[in-house]
């Protein structure tokens, strides 16, 4: 594997205050938890001139990495690792699906290190745009979009936004939509659903030299159960092929599916069906069936049956109608 | 009398077959201090790394290395048109024989390793200065699909290979036993399928490096290799450098079950760090991009597959008809009493990647796997029934075999037999096995159960020479061994221990030694140790005479065993005795040291030599099988592995802890690569798209069932005491066993590996 390329700058910022200075030029990058920083390096992903001239390590900040229940909500600090948010006895109580997306996210050894704040941030999952050596010049890029016409088992069922078919990983990102948070960044409070975008080659509305800070997640109404599934080949640390939250009381219903579009994708065709109806398999799977009504097909290419060449996104919106259901039966 | 050592059996109470020894390498591999070529590091190492192609068919047009060379800490840039390199080749492989260039100035896929060299004072230099290189590249048609490279009027590619490739064709293998339409003919009826395998890779743990320096005119080389004879001896036949100039050592090999042994692209890397080491005169270590590491395995292909069979199960003709690498029906051939069999195989030139053998044994395997699988579908036979069915060896039935054996003084055992007895109890088959398609579980899955056996392969002699001595009381043994992780020298240590009735720990043999032309073990690991086990056991029977010859040996103050013959003693736990009185005890350090001269330091013995050739034909008796547990996931299309049973037999089992290891690791990558394992390229570049270990879906500890690893022996092997080896046998064994399980669930085919969510989906038809 080859070495980092140099960068010129590394900051160990020891506040929010100095992060953020450090980060407002935009020639520097954030780094958490580094579990995704560090391979977008290593791997030199990015184009030479997005190539960061600086580091700030957000880690070296004091005070940013609690689970506490105050004043109606859970909050969460941005450096807050996944792990412990999987363990957390006050997350497991009330945001099962929160719990359940943590303790799924990565392998043990990425939750020990990966945040919260990185979770959420981290960039978009596409092997075009994750070529070694910056090897396709992609949509995101500056480029056109390699996978629209190449192999996109992986990409997006429900189209393009901007050209780009990738689709966002985060396991955590339709859980916190699903549970109605808010993200709390170094300058605003952002609805979660509002918080991520197509935004060149970042995943999120964040502008330069604004960091997460906090993850804010209302007590639930009483009544609501919530859950999450996650489908992948291996089920010890993959990303996720499809991943599902959802938080369904007797009046409400907030359903999010997330690896199937370039942000979180909230099916609310779904949650018209569900709201207010009892939760049934007959109900379940209408759900489903009403959120891939919408999905987009990218035909296979594939010219031999043995070679599985571009098999096409088939397969995942059949993934997404059945994990969707599923996540509603259990949240009965 | 010939040479019958397999009817020789380990002494009683000996460390063969003892489980609980410490691990010859446990305390290093278990602290971290174990060395792999990788951790080497000699005094004025210099680092080199070379170029990857970014394309996967390209010829260099243009390299200005000006800004590279001019950074500081950069030695040496080498080219491949420099006269050092220029035209060397490289790569001779097991089928085809053709011969790559060491350094191209093209590349044939993507991330080849082409054009330039860098050598500099550390690893980050190497990186900064090739991306300093400025390369014009001028992009050729390339073929990812063999169908696509051999379609009339394609554009030859590999032209550079020597010789050339004609027609995109590789290499033609064809196989013939028997009379296979004859036996269609004799048939009840025809079965006719076509299976395929996606391209993988091999996922070792251990990248490649070499380390090269010279010293005058003597080349030292530390090597990641299971076979350092192949090379040096490369080195010496085409470098011309004298083979008792060069120093090939060995450290710990990383887990790639075989693959490096033949992995020509290493021999490559081992001849340009000889070149680059004698360039710049300091030792260089030249490092391969772990990230990229390319070479696939060998069972890639579209095989299309007939069989002629009786309604009871006996299949009379087998015929393959594959474009793929090698022929899938020779291990059938080898291992039952099918009369007919006929194979083609058609190896493709392609854009892949090059030279493709690791886990190697998987191509016949998955032959086996998939027309026992499908005899017994067609005819709702159980599996197991099928393959004992029509258990034999080369077209004649067991009884034939047990012929065999009373001739040459094997035990009557049929091995298959046997496997099956305690493979079925322990996997619970007969409760487990049912109908295809006929068990749904509450969870609202399919459950399934899989199968497949071959012959075990690991069971030649090589008559390599061994040599030992005893020094202050330790047997040593002198020699070149690789360990692939089998604890090859601890397992050699077991069989002399064995023989000459030393103590275990008073037996040493190490690995990262050259020690001259002993090369007593190659290739490492289980085939080196089956290869080689005759001439341990007749040497340190050897040398244990030796000893006794000295015990009885006159000196001064008088012989230890005055009046005693050799005859009338023996060797337990390192204490020479006397037979008659037990208790009449000498220590072999201190008899040896008595005769050691000017200290401790000179062994006063040494036996070396090899076995006698074993002349008998070689068969293959020993078998094993795997039984697999699935739930299958109709509407996502997953297939969960619940449960592997394995059981090998191993003939005589040397050391069962490092069998079972064997066993447990081979069949974790076995059924992982059965399920998931498989390299994607993009359709328009030819880039390999899951180039590392996120996008390649490796499988960690917590992806797969329990595995229960069982061991018998039926000393059927044609080497002392009948052993067989085991390794990437127990990996190859169950490469395919998910497809077999999947039909066992749902009553539906699928021959398309590996059996990911996708292909399982458009199975069902649910895409």
């Amino acid at each position: 594997m080859k070495t980092i390329k140099a960068y010129s700058q590394h900051v160990n910022a020891t506040t929010v205050a100095e992060a953020t200075a450090a980060l407002a030029k935009g020639t520097a990058m954030a780094c958490a938890g580094g579990t995704d920083l560090l391979a977008l390096l290593r791997f030199e992903v990015l184009p030479a001139d997005k190539y960061p001239q600086g580091i700030v390590n957000l880690k070296t900040i004091p005070g940013l990495d609690y689970i506490k229940e105050e004043s109606g909500f859970l909050k969460v600090g941005a450096l807050t690792r996944l792990e412990d948010i999987a363990q957390s006895a006050v997350v497991q109580a009330k945001w099962a699906a929160l719990s359940q997306a943590a303790s799924r996210a990565a392998s043990p050894h990425v939750r020990a290190m990966g945040t919260i704040g990185g979770n959420i941030c981290q960039y978009i999952r596409c092997w075009y745009f994750r070529a070694a050596d910056n090897r396709f010049n992609c949509k995101r890029k500056g480029g056109v979009c390699w996978a629209r016409l190449g192999d996109n088992r992986f990409h997006s069922i429900f189209g393009s936004m901007q050209g780009c078919w990738a689709v966002n990983p985060s396991d955590i990102a339709p859980a916190l939509v699903a549970l109605n948070a808010t993200i709390v960044t170094s300058s605003r409070q952002i609805a979660a659903e509002s918080f991520w975008a197509v935004a060149g080659l970042a995943s999120t509305v964040l502008n330069a030299g604004e960091i997460v800070t906090e993850v804010r997640v209302p007590v639930p109404a009483t009544g609501t159960k919530s859950a999450f599934l996650k489908y992948a080949y291996r089920k010890s640390i993959d990303f996720p092929i499809v991943n599902v939250a959802a938080a369904i009381s007797a009046s409400d219903a907030r359903i999010c599916l997330n690896a199937v579009y370039n942000i979180p994708y909230r099916a609310t065709a779904a949650e018209n069906l569900v709201r207010g109806q009892p939760i049934t398999p007959e109900l379940a799977e209408a759900a489903g069936q009403a959120v891939i009504a919408n999905a987009t097909l990218l035909e296979g290419s594939g010219t031999h049956p043995g070679n599985n060449s571009n098999p096409g996104n088939a397969w995942k919106i059949q993934v997404a109608k059945i994990l969707v259901k599923r996540t509603i039966l259990a949240c009965q | 009398m010939t040479y019958q050592p397999w009817t020789y059996r380990p002494p009683e109470g000996s460390p063969v077959g003892q489980r609980g020894l410490r691990r010859n390498d446990g305390l290093s591999k278990a602290s971290g201090a174990a060395l792999y070529t990788k951790d080497i590091k000699v005094g004025g190492m210099l680092y080199a790394k070379m170029l990857m192609s970014p394309y996967a068919h390209a010829i260099i047009t243009n390299l200005d290395t000006t800004a590279a060379a001019a950074l500081p800490g950069v030695v040496d840039i080498l080219r491949w048109d420099d006269p050092d390199i220029a035209g060397q080749r490289s790569a001779r492989l097991s089928d085809g024989n053709q011969k790559w260039l060491c350094l191209a100035g093209r590349t044939d896929h993507y991330n080849h390793q082409v054009g330039v060299a860098v050598v500099a004072k550390s690893e980050e230099l190497c990186d900064r200065a090739l991306r300093l290189l400025n390369v014009t590249w001028n992009q050729q048609t390339f073929y990812i699909a063999d169908e696509d490279a051999l379609a009339p009027g394609a554009t030859p590619i590999l032209t550079e290979v020597s010789p050339a490739p004609v027609n995109n064709v590789l290499n033609t293998t064809i196989n013939t036993w028997g009379d296979v339409e004859a036996g269609f003919l004799a048939s009840d009826r025809i079965i006719e399928f076509t299976y395929f395998r996606g391209d993988n890779l091999s996922a070792c743990v251990e990248p490649a490096s070499v380390v090269a320096e010279w010293r005058g005119e003597y080349l030292d080389m530390w090597v990641r290799q299971q076979n350092p004879t192949l090379i040096q001896q490369e080195l010496a036949l085409d470098m011309g450098i004298p083979i008792a100039k060069m120093d090939i050592r060995v450290t710990h090999q990383g887990g790639a079950f075989g693959g490096i042994n033949w992995l020509p692209h290493y021999r490559q890397l081992a001849k340009i760090a000889a070149v680059l080491a004698k360039r710049v005169k300091q030792p260089v270590k030249l490092i391969f991009d772990e990230a990229k590491f390319q070479c696939a395995n060998d069972d890639v292909g579209t095989y299309n597959i007939k069989i002629g069979v009786k309604n009871d199960g006996t299949i009379m003709a087998v015929s393959s008809d594959a474009i793929a690498m090698r022929c899938p029906l020779g291990k059938l051939r080898n291992g039952s009493k099918i009369p007919n069999i006929y194979q083609k195989s058609v190896w493709a030139a392609n854009n892949r990647s090059h030279r493709q053998m690791f886990r190697h044994g998987t191509v016949e395997t998955n032959g086996n796997q998939e027309v026992y699988s499908h005899v017994a579908g067609e005819l709702g036979l159980d599996p197991t029934d099928v393959a004992l069915l029509n258990d034999g060896f080369e077209g004649q039935d067991w009884a034939a075999m047990t012929a065999y054996q009373i001739a040459n003084g094997f035990e009557q055992r049929q091995s298959l037999a046997e496997v099956l007895d305690v493979g079925k109890t322990a996997f619970g088959w007969a409760e487990r096995w049912h109908l295809p398609g006929t068990r749904p579980l509450a969870n609202g899955k399919m459950h399934g159960v899989g199968f497949n056996t071959t012959i075990k392969w690991s069971n030649g002699q090589a008559q390599k020479n061994v040599a030992m001595t005893v020094r202050d009381g330790k047997v040593q043994l002198l020699a070149r061994t690789s360990d692939m992780g089998h604890d090859s020298p601890g397992n050699y240590a077991r069989v002399v221990a064995a023989e000459m009735g030393m103590l275990y720990q008073d037996v040493t043999a190490r690995t990262e030694r050259d020690n001259g032309s002993f090369d007593y073990s190659a290739p490492g690991g289980s085939s080196g140790l089956v290869n080689t086990i005759c001439n341990l056991v007749e040497v340190a029977r050897d040398a244990k005479q030796q000893i006794l010859a000295l015990a009885v040996k006159d000196r001064t103050g008088g012989p230890f065993f005055p009046g005693k013959t050799v005859e009338e003693l023996d060797i337990k736990d390192s204490m020479v005795f006397e037979i008659a009185n037990p208790l009449n005890t000498k220590t072999v350090k201190e008899i040896c040291n008595a005769f050691s001269v000017g200290g401790i330091t000179q062994s006063p013995v040494f036996a070396h030599g090899t076995a006698p050739l074993v002349t008998i034909a070689k068969k293959y008796q020993c078998k094993h099988a795997a039984f697999v547990e699935v739930e299958v996931d109709t509407e996502l299309g997953d297939i969960d592995v619940t449960k592997v049973t394995i059981v090998d037999d191993e003939g005589c089992v040397i050391n069962p802890d490092a069998c079972n290891g064997q066993q447990y690791g081979g069949v974790h990558m076995g059924v992982a690569k059965s399920r998931d394992e498989e390299r994607v390229y993009d359709p328009q570049t030819g880039v390999w798209l899951n180039s590392d270990l996120i996008w390649y879906p490796v499988w960690t500890s917590l992806d797969c069932g329990p595995i229960d690893c069982h061991l018998i022996e039926t000393h059927g092997g044609n080497t002392a005491y009948g052993c067989f080896g085991t390794g990437e046998n127990t990996s190859a064994l169950t490469s395919a066993i998910t497809g077999d399980a999947f039909y066992n669930a749902t009553g539906v085919r699928l021959d398309d590996f590996p059996t990911t969510p996708i292909r399982v989906l458009k199975a069902l038809g649910k895409i």
